[in-house]
């Protein structure tokens, strides 16, 4: 019995593997047999490379505060602080025998810095405040933040957990609770690297505040955290450079004239092709994505759409050049026409660290290239 | 015994290849490589026992008066499988489908009366071809373009008797519904970018259609004649996602046909089959306008049916068929084909007919050998003596 039902089996395996073969290369015959017979009017595609009409390079602070790596440091290009902020208003402060800031970077050098007080009067708000404003609307007095001019404490960061020390005073004690909004992190002019340090998103790495007190210790995670960046004789040319970057970010605006190609195509290809003369990253990587560009005036103030238009690219140091594939923005440009303001380019996201591409200009600069075909007949010629 | 016990094994064999079969048609949507032009693929007849005896319109289920007896109810379903190796150039491309091309009733009424409903595919728009990989401007493009859908029947018929059964007259109307999606994927594949445009069309129209079969003697004679009556096609072209072109109530103006069968049953558990078909496509037009690329269609079918018992006949045609379409040098596509088939009883239910054809079709460059196998079941009366079943329903 059980020879027959293995017989069976082996039978049916046998046609199942037959068919299964079978299957497999009648799916990848692709050989061209029959189509001379479609007897329709087919249109050869048609392809066109397109230089930009229109571009607008800019550079501009943007909020940092909700990333997830607070970037500390200085170069000859760059410069980057870190303001933190402890929900200790009602804390008692009685009793207390050693403060502690712990940092844990996630990637480092050796950066050297000190402590501040953020003043009192500039109140400042994560998630607007830059390089040149406190919050939406409200400038620092100076830029880069105002603090006192005392220093807390001075630290270098060494490795990936940093135990820095506070003095602990009375008048101390008392600015920190109650006449200060914070500490900043200022890096010292003689750096010339950045170390990135896990922010409050990390939530098992997030800096701590520690207040020591006899036989007991208090921890506190920041209640707002960020870093605000500042370029140093860093800007392009609005006109003639094409930039790209994050941390301090630089966006391009690009504009294409597309009014050649007929409304009804069907765009089968277009990738945008930004050669790149040189780059600079914290990292190995630098991400780039598109945005639709929604008015026609290129400054740094034109709006852009909130979504990420066209897929992010990724650019490691070997590459040459970033190629977009933006064959739905094309489309909907040329269905659209009046709708045609450009396309943004820039970091993304911008708030992660500190990166910058320059790309080539004049005839060996960005172009489009863009293939597209004639919709197909019908049955009946229609 | 042992002839019962190798005619276990053979019905195993076959199930087992059949259902395997099934599954893996079902994967892959084939197509006559001659689908694409036209109307598409004509089907005159989709069930296995016309498939079997060479194609048979005026003596099978296509003529409204067909069979000339019927005495109980019976209903009738096939499914085909198509297996086709197109050739062209010395290239070759295997490909296989299967889809079901019909199904009808009959109902015998008082007086010799009788009424049906069939519904059954007439054209068979399925396609799937690939154009050859070509460099343009440094990119290398190529189309593939993929077709499903057709025109079906829905018909409704009545029909009589007359001289004890010597004649039946038989009518039917039918509407004709059809829907087509032709999907055109573009490639560039230096970058795998992939364009798709498409194109949908429906088609309406109706026809009338009169039969009948006469027995004189061991002489059996079936007529049948149809009118198509104009028509109705719209279609749109979408391109990325809208609308590029479009066509409202483009009216044709279709062909008629007249189909001549006849049967001799002179010879012991012997029956011949003629069967003859025309159609007049030249005289097709769109918008009240002829146009080319049709031809007046002819079909030639002689078969034998064979009983070797009371319980198992044997099928055996040829077939001769020049079609409608022109191919793209235009020369009239024609296909000649070896068919056979047989019945097997299904005891209180009816019976499963089943067919293979060998058919070659070509025009001038390209030619296709297709396999078509057609399996067919019938519920109706109880299993009787089969002689005499293509007029003793």
């Amino acid at each position: 019995m059980n020879k027959i039902m293995l017989r069976k089996f082996y039978r049916y395996s046998l046609v199942l593997l037959l068919l299964l073969v079978s299957t497999l290369l009648i799916k990848c015959d692709r050989t061209p047999v029959g189509y001379d017979e479609l007897g329709r009017e087919i249109s050869e595609p048609i392809f066109n490379n397109f230089r930009p009409v229109n571009h607008f390079c800019y550079g501009k602070y943007v909020p940092l505060g909700s990333a997830d790596y607070l970037v500390l440091g200085r170069n000859t290009e760059y410069e980057s602080r870190v303001l933190l902020q402890f929900p200790i208003d009602t804390v008692t402060t009685t009793g207390i025998t050693g403060i502690k800031l712990i940092l844990y970077p996630k990637h480092f050098s050796t950066i050297s810095f000190t402590l501040h007080l953020i003043n009192k009067e500039s109140e400042w708000v994560e998630n607007t405040t830059t390089w040149d404003r406190a919050y939406e609307g409200q400038p620092w007095i100076t830029n880069g933040g105002d603090y006192h001019s005392l220093v807390l404490a001075s630290a270098t960061l060494t490795s990936d957990s940093c135990i820095i020390p506070i003095a602990v005073s009375s008048s101390i004690l008392d600015s920190l609770q109650n006449n200060s909004n914070g500490i900043i992190l200022l890096p010292n002019s003689t750096n010339d690297s950045f170390a990135t340090i896990n922010s409050k998103s990390i939530s098992t790495k997030a800096p701590k505040l520690v207040f020591e007190y006899s036989g007991t210790i208090r921890n506190f995670t920041p209640s707002q955290d960020c870093h605000i960046i500042n370029t140093i004789n860093v800007a392009p040319q609005p006109y003639i450079d094409y930039w790209v970057g994050a941390g301090y970010p630089f966006r391009t605006i690009l504009r294409f004239n597309l009014d050649t190609i007929p409304s009804h195509v069907t765009i089968a290809y277009a990738e945008l092709v930004l050669p790149i003369q040189s780059q600079y990253s914290l990292s190995d990587s630098i991400d780039v994505g598109t945005w639709q560009v929604l008015d026609t005036v290129y400054n740094t103030f034109t709006p852009v759409a909130s979504n990420i238009w066209v897929s992010a690219t990724r650019i490691v140091s070997t590459d040459t050049m970033v190629i977009f594939d933006i064959r739905k923005a094309v489309q909907f440009w040329i269905t659209k026409p009046d709708s045609n303001f450009g396309i943004q380019i820039s970091g993304y996201p911008e708030n992660y660290e500190i990166n910058r591409i320059k790309f080539k200009t004049g005839n060996i600069g960005p172009y489009l290239k863009i293939g597209y075909i004639l919709p197909p007949k019908g049955r009946f010629g229609q | 015994m042992i002839t019962q016990i190798k005619n276990l094994r053979l019905h195993r064999l076959s199930g087992t290849i059949v259902i395997a079969l099934l599954i893996a048609a079902v994967s892959i949507k084939g197509q006559s490589f001659f689908s694409m032009r036209g109307f598409g693929e004509q089907l005159l007849y989709t069930d296995a026992y016309s498939n079997s005896l060479g194609g048979l319109v005026s003596l099978g289920r296509e003529n409204p008066a067909f069979p000339i007896a019927l005495e109980k109810t019976s209903f009738y379903a096939s499914v085909t499988p198509d297996f086709v190796i197109g050739q062209e150039a010395r290239a070759n491309r295997v490909i296989y489908d299967i889809r079901p091309v019909s199904v009808d009733g009959k109902i015998p009424l008082p007086y010799g009366f009788r009424a049906g409903l069939k519904l059954s595919e007439q054209f068979n728009q399925n396609f799937n071809v690939y154009s050859d990989s070509t460099q343009f401007s440094n990119y290398w493009i190529r189309r593939h373009i993929i077709g499903h859908g057709g025109i079906y029947r829905l018909a409704g018929g009545i029909g009589k008797s007359f001289f004890n059964r010597k004649l039946t007259l038989g009518f039917e109307y039918s509407k004709l519904l059809g829907q087509s999606m032709e999907r055109w994927y573009f490639e560039v594949m230096n970058g795998n970018y992939i364009t798709l445009d498409t194109i949908n069309t429906n088609y309406s129209g109706n026809s009338v259609r009169f039969g009948a079969m006469a027995n004189i003697s061991f002489v059996t004679i079936g007529l049948s004649a149809e009118n198509i009556l104009p028509g109705r096609i719209n279609s749109n072209i979408i391109s990325h996602g809208t609308i590029v072109d479009s066509v409202r109530g483009l009216k044709y103006t279709a062909p008629y046909n007249i189909g001549l069968g006849i049967v001799i049953d002179k010879l012991s558990q012997t029956k011949l089959f003629l069967d003859l078909y025309y159609e007049n496509w030249s005289s097709i037009k769109f918008a009240d306008t002829l146009v080319s690329g049709f031809k007046n269609s002819m079909k030639y079918s002689i078969a034998a049916e064979h009983w070797l018992n009371d319980n198992y006949p044997l099928r055996i045609g040829l077939r001769y068929y020049k079609t409608y379409l022109e191919d793209h040098y235009g020369k009239q596509i024609y296909e000649y084909a070896l068919t056979g088939g047989s019945s097997v009883k299904i005891p209180k239910f009816g019976f499963f007919d089943y067919s293979l054809e060998i058919i070659r079709r070509q025009g001038r460059g390209l030619k296709e050998t297709i396999g078509r196998i057609n399996f067919s079941i019938s519920y109706d009366e109880a299993w009787k003596k089969r002689t005499r079943r293509w007029g003793n329903y």
